[in-house]
């Protein structure tokens, strides 16, 4: 009697707070902007980005990235809770949050694969100032799909986003469609097509 | 400095509303006060957690402190606190000659790279697999002067959420309850919580517009930086996003009253009601709909021919390259190939959650639409005014109360009675779903009360703690069963026991069915495993199942029937088994009242009742 009404609440809870991370190991690749960032877990170096690694996908691991002169971003492997009540459980990849602005911020842009972006100086603040180039490369690389999507279309928000992060002025818009298009056809990793537009369009 | 002391004593500038909003001060019950903020690195006094006076004196002569004395990994406290000082200087008029203004460097880089030119408040609406996300959640938007309006995504938000550390579900639950995680603000690309919530979590976004003056506006942000480096206990109930975020638009200006409302918790619908309560405050709403919603609104434009071939390209993809389906006018091409596109970045963030994980999108697809040269003027962001809303979704501020109260007359076979209940949260499957999610039903707390006359008996007849159901109607994109469940004290409704009580905790699953999207029309069955506790019982329990078919039609904007019959069989303990119905209807009369009608039969035993409700 009494178990079964244990059983029937430990089941509710267990099934409304459902995390997905499960499996035990993972192929991961960490990228990021400035490359040759450090990554650590629970103190123990990974290795220097770019590089794929096997990762324990055990929560409450910690996961470092470190550049001299940049500042170090902190990752749990953990769900992260937002909102209300059990409102939102995060779901998709291993780290709990993909943005904190002030640390800097990492994007899984392909399953498994990560994009950091890291940002200067070392006291602490709401929001630091990501350089520009590094903001265009986020962009891309987070919204990728949406991006590939516009151009095929010819227009939309992400696009038009795009082309304003690039400073592009509306007499130009046309041929710069063409050249991110036709530079997203001839690089097809995520990071290196971010690239390539950062700097094609940087004066 | 003493001069300021003086001053700000006779003012009593400690006392003020803005002093205690800055720093999150509440009056407790028995007197003194109390923050809210849990670092100490917010304060500037030791005592600065409970008393007011302290800190402003403490704050004030913080500003004097030579910057040689400041180490270099730290900012000057007027730096530091720069909301703080900003509402001093403007009480007490600081002279610079006496009190050095310090250039604070990186807060003026932060304001110029913002630009900051507005605030909207972002209120993310239901998940599409999880009934409790009805709750919703809330962000605030810095909108960018350098963006353009017509660049949002460019624009910065802000977020207040907890930082978890465990992955235990009830450790999880009590320690969000209890408020043992720490919470704490930050600030990012907007387009990074759209992809968030509007793509990986298919939710709609609502954005209402706030009326600031520029000088309100600097004052928000100021105390943001401020805020950067604090945390706060989080507490699901009162301490959540919806409060923090409406703490920031009060300090942005004093004279709002935005959380004084909310006793007991803040649900974020409830706070964006808190802002269109204010004449004037909301300038403009406009929604983004989910990847997912822009997908059915693409399919709701199809005719039957075009939908045919959606699920076959969605099946095999190389279609969109033969001749069957390039002869097709350039429109229709585009229309298929978008809403694949959309199927694809939808199914794409979808098994995120999966242990398969897809790659999105295909490059053939893309080519193709790429040839095609023809631009649709697809949804990106709806202006919304009305509460007709898009199809999907009708503004949250337009939904009924969270708390429901209800006074009934009914009569069963024997006697008539009155009932009262009270229901904290949240939206049944029969009320107006103006707001909420049409398929999903979550129940708090739903405590019912009645009298009956004729036996002259006071008794509980309802205390539930939780109920959810989710009817998720069929779609062959993405099948799923419907599922319920359903925990609580209840009575034994079969039974001459003159009303006694028992305890129930049942789970169902099954499957509904809409012929259409917006059909007012649903079917649905479900088989519950039932089981029922109670010192009347010969056994004391009884557990078998149910099994159950109804409908729901909605007969016009403002009425809705529910129809259902089922049959209960319980296999052990007490083993009995009996047919149930029931037909209820609502009528609403307004966003915040309605009447119900209900007729239940369990067994042999009738009851109907005539309620009303009031939702506040």
């Amino acid at each position: 009697m009494r178990n079964f009404i244990y059983l029937t609440l430990l089941l509710f809870l267990a099934s409304a707070c459902a995390t997905i991370i499960s499996g035990t190991t993972q192929e991961v690749t960490f990228d990021s902007e400035p490359q040759g960032v450090q990554v650590t877990v629970n103190a123990k170096v990974l290795g220097k980005t770019p590089f794929a690694v096997q990762l324990d996908k055990k929560a409450d691991q910690t996961v470092e990235f470190y550049l001299d002169g940049y500042k170090r971003q902190t990752r749990q492997l953990t769900t992260r809770m937002e909102g209300w009540f059990w409102g939102n459980i995060v779901i998709g990849g291993l780290f709990g949050s993909t943005t904190d602005g002030a640390t800097g911020s990492i994007h899984e842009y392909s399953p498994n694969q990560y994009y950091v972006t890291m940002v200067a100086g070392s006291s602490s603040s709401v929001m630091a100032i990501k350089p520009e180039k590094a903001k265009v490369k986020e962009f891309i690389v987070a919204n990728y799909d949406k991006v590939i999507t516009d151009l095929a279309k010819g227009e939309g928000e992400y696009l038009d986003s795009l082309l304003a992060i690039l400073k592009v002025q509306d007499s130009n818009r046309s041929d710069s469609i063409n050249k991110i298009k036709s530079l997203s056809e001839n690089h097809t990793n995520i990071p290196e097509f971010a690239e390539q537009v950062a700097v094609s369009f940087s004066n | 400095m003493d001069v300021l002391l003086i001053q700000s004593a006779e003012k009593e500038l400690y006392e003020s509303r803005t002093w205690n909003l800055l720093l999150k001060y509440k009056k407790r019950p028995f007197g003194g006060y109390l923050s809210q903020a849990d670092g100490m690195e917010f304060f500037n006094s030791p005592a600065g957690k409970t008393n007011p006076r302290l800190e402003l004196a403490e704050t004030l002569r913080s500003f004097f402190t030579l910057p040689v004395d400041i180490p270099s990994t730290e900012s000057h406290p007027q730096c530091k606190f720069p909301a703080r000082f900003k509402w001093l200087n403007r009480q007490l008029s600081f002279d610079p000659e006496r009190l050095p203004f310090q250039n604070c460097g990186l807060l003026k880089q932060w304001l110029k790279d913002l630009d900051p030119k507005g605030a909207t408040l972002v209120f993310a609406s239901q998940f599409m697999s999880n009934p409790v996300s009805m709750f919703g959640h809330t962000l605030l938007r810095i909108d960018s002067g350098k963006t353009g309006p017509h660049n949002e995504l460019l624009d910065y938000g802000v977020n207040y959420a907890a930082k978890t550390d465990t992955k235990n579900a009830a450790l999880y639950a009590m320690k969000g309850l209890g408020g043992l995680f720490k919470g704490h603000f930050s600030v990012f690309p907007y387009y990074a919580k759209v992809q968030e919530y509007s793509d990986f979590e298919g939710r709609g976004l609502w954005q209402y517009e706030i009326n600031l003056s520029e000088d309100q506006l600097e004052y928000l942000l100021l105390h943001l930086w401020e805020l950067g480096g604090a945390h706060f206990d989080y507490f699901y109930l009162q301490e959540n996003c919806s409060y923090h975020i409406l703490s920031l638009l009060e300090v942005a200006n004093p004279t709002l009253h935005l959380t004084d409302r909310f006793l007991f918790s803040v649900i974020p619908a409830d706070a964006i009601k808190s802002l269109t309560a204010y004449e004037g405050l909301v300038k403009k709403v406009s929604y983004r709909p989910s990847v997912f919603n822009q997908l059915n609104h693409k399919r709701g434009l199809m005719d039957a021919r075009e939908r045919q071939i959606f699920s076959e390209v969605v099946k095999n993809p190389s279609l969109v390259h033969q001749a069957e389906f390039r002869n097709r006018s350039v429109s229709s091409q585009a229309l298929i190939l978008d809403s694949y596109l959309d199927y694809l970045q939808y199914k794409g963030a979808k098994s995120r959650n999966e242990k398969t994980r897809t790659n999105s999108i295909r490059r053939s697809v893309l080519s193709a639409r790429s040839e095609l040269n023809y631009k649709i003027k697809d949804g990106r962001v709806i202006e919304i005014f009305s509460s007709s809303g898009w199809g999907f979704a009708a503004r949250p501020d337009l939904g009924h109360g969270t708390d429901r109260v209800r006074f009934g007359l009914g009569r069963n076979d024997d006697e008539p009675f009155q009932e009262f209940a009270y229901r904290p949260a949240l939206h049944d499957l029969l009320a107006k779903d103006a707001g909420y999610d049409r398929d999903s039903e979550i129940l708090v707390f739903d405590f019912k009360f009645r009298y009956f006359n004729e036996t002259e008996r006071f008794k509980v007849d309802k205390a539930k703690l939780l109920g959810i159901t989710k009817l998720n109607p069929h779609d062959p994109l993405y099948i799923q069963p419907s599922w319920r469940l359903d925990l609580g004290v209840d009575v034994l409704r079969d039974i001459d026991c003159q009303y006694c009580n028992s305890f129930r905790g049942d789970f169902g699953m099954g499957y509904s069915y809409r012929p259409q999207f917006f059909s007012s029309f649903l079917i649905f069955g479900f088989l519950d495993v039932e089981s029922e506790f109670s010192g009347r019982l010969d056994e004391s329990y009884r557990l078998g199942a149910k099994a159950e078919i109804g409908a729901f039609v909605e007969l016009t904007e403002n009425w809705k029937i529910q129809i259902t019959g089922g049959y209960k069989n319980f296999f052990f303990g007490d083993e009995k088994d009996f047919f149930t119905a029931s037909l209820n209807q609502r009528a609403s009369i307004s966003q915040n009242i309605d009447l119900r009608f209900e007729f239940h039969r369990h067994d042999q035993n009738n009851e109907g009742v005539f309620g009303v409700n009031f939702y506040f």
